[in-house]
């Protein structure tokens, strides 16, 4: 035994002390940018900060941590963010997610 | 005041909760701990007794929040507070703000009394109680702040009575800043920590959250957020502020002092499992409780 486990009494944040909380949802999230008029309402009221912006302004989905509450679908005003059942274990998608897309509208200039 | 864009800027900056603690998928608790910790800038220490927020935060090699956090027995947590703010005082640190983050059950019932002890030793703390209706991590039995007409493991026929208000006691005890939030109104409830932080420092203030629960509330999780709003919209959540005991209503609560603007309380009570097979009596009384809040608020504000 010359490698002892070292137990600390004081723990520090970190991602994922659950594990992969995504492995508890039964369906996910899919955000179609193509409709999406960046009003952040999905960034802001996601319970599990699962958001991130990329560089043209637009939310990204952390699908690793995402726990498939939909809060971010019920909110959205252009219903741009629709649900996409997953089989058990919450990686691989029960149905085509290009399938159930929303048509594009057309953007007020 | 926040704006929503800024909100979320700061939000994204500050990563107050980390991904993929234990709450709940749609739990409004975690939503809430979101934008409090913004608006306190992670700098701070909280105190949490035993509550749904001592199960999210995990037990292992790390935690799902980014301020240290001290656990307490469930009656102690004012006091632990009260003790880290005066250590932190006499090393000259000024900065830190220290807050308890209890549930309704820990301060409705089991730590009423050191809270009230708290309360009038005008300790330098904040305390945070958000308010589930229950004690929902051990599988939602009853508690003093549960709402007439719902179900919970012990009152399988509906609460027959009504339920607590602790944040009307406080204003009542003389508490220098009193607030009444809701996570569903993010950028109101950011303002009103903001202004507990900045504006009344040096003494106790108490805030509490409206948070929706899925699975003790038998909600979707989807609906969650909605349940929040929806909660204001009926006059069953007044949003209002009291500073040294005088009731202010919040810009985007006040507009449901009228009942006629009130949406239907049934709206609020058809989506939620535990309203239903209620008996209809023990609704109306449900209803009128709105009504007996909104006179107590009317009073605070010398209207009455």
């Amino acid at each position: 035994m010359s490698e002892e486990r070292h137990i600390h009494p004081i723990v520090r944040p970190m991602e994922g002390v659950a594990g992969r909380t995504s492995e508890w949802r039964t369906a996910r999230p899919e955000l179609f940018d193509y409709n999406c008029i960046k009003c952040m309402q999905c960034v802001l009221h996601c319970p599990d900060d699962c958001f991130t912006i990329n560089e043209d302004g637009i939310p990204v989905i952390e699908q690793t941590y995402c726990k498939g509450c939909m809060i971010c679908a019920s909110v959205c005003p252009v219903d741009t963010i629709i649900e996409i059942p997953t089989l058990p274990g919450g990686e691989i998608d029960a149905i085509d997610p290009k399938s159930v897309a929303p048509e594009p509208k057309k953007k007020r200039k | 005041m926040v704006s929503q864009k800024e909100l979320v800027q700061l939000e994204l900056n500050s990563n107050s909760i980390k991904q993929g603690n234990l709450a709940c998928a749609g739990c409004q608790l975690n939503a809430a701990f979101k934008h409090s910790l913004t608006a306190i800038k992670n700098n701070g220490i909280a105190v949490v007794p035993a509550c749904c927020t001592s199960v999210i935060q995990g037990a292992g090699d790390g935690y799902g929040m980014n301020v240290p956090i001290m656990n307490t027995a469930f009656a102690a947590a004012p006091a632990v507070a009260s003790g880290i703010k005066r250590r932190l005082l006499k090393e000259g640190n000024t900065d830190t703000t220290v807050l308890v983050w209890a549930g309704d059950g820990g301060t409705a019932d089991i730590g009423l009394a050191a809270l009230s002890g708290a309360a009038e030793r005008n300790e330098d703390i904040i305390y945070i109680m958000y308010n589930n209706a229950g004690y929902q991590n051990t599988g939602n039995q009853k508690s003093g702040a549960t709402p007439r007409g719902t179900k919970t493991t012990t009152t399988t026929t509906g609460k027959k009575s009504r339920g607590k208000n602790i944040a009307r006691m406080m204003v009542a005890q003389g508490v220098p800043y009193v607030a009444s939030a809701n996570s569903a109104f993010a950028t109101d409830l950011y303002d009103k920590i903001t202004r507990a932080v900045e504006d009344f420092k040096g003494g106790f203030r108490y805030i509490e959250i409206f948070s929706p629960c899925p699975p003790g509330w038998d909600v979707d999780t989807r609906d969650t957020h909605a349940m929040g709003k929806l909660a204001t919209e009926t006059g069953y959540w007044p949003l209002w502020e009291a500073v040294d005991g005088v009731v202010t209503l919040s810009k985007r609560g006040a507009r449901y002092n009228d009942p006629a603007k009130r949406k239907p309380f049934q709206e609020y009570t058809k989506l939620q499992g535990r309203y239903a097979h209620i008996d209809e009596q023990l609704l109306i009384l449900a209803e009128e409780d709105i009504e007996f809040e909104w006179k107590w608020i009317r009073r605070f504000m010398g209207e009455l």
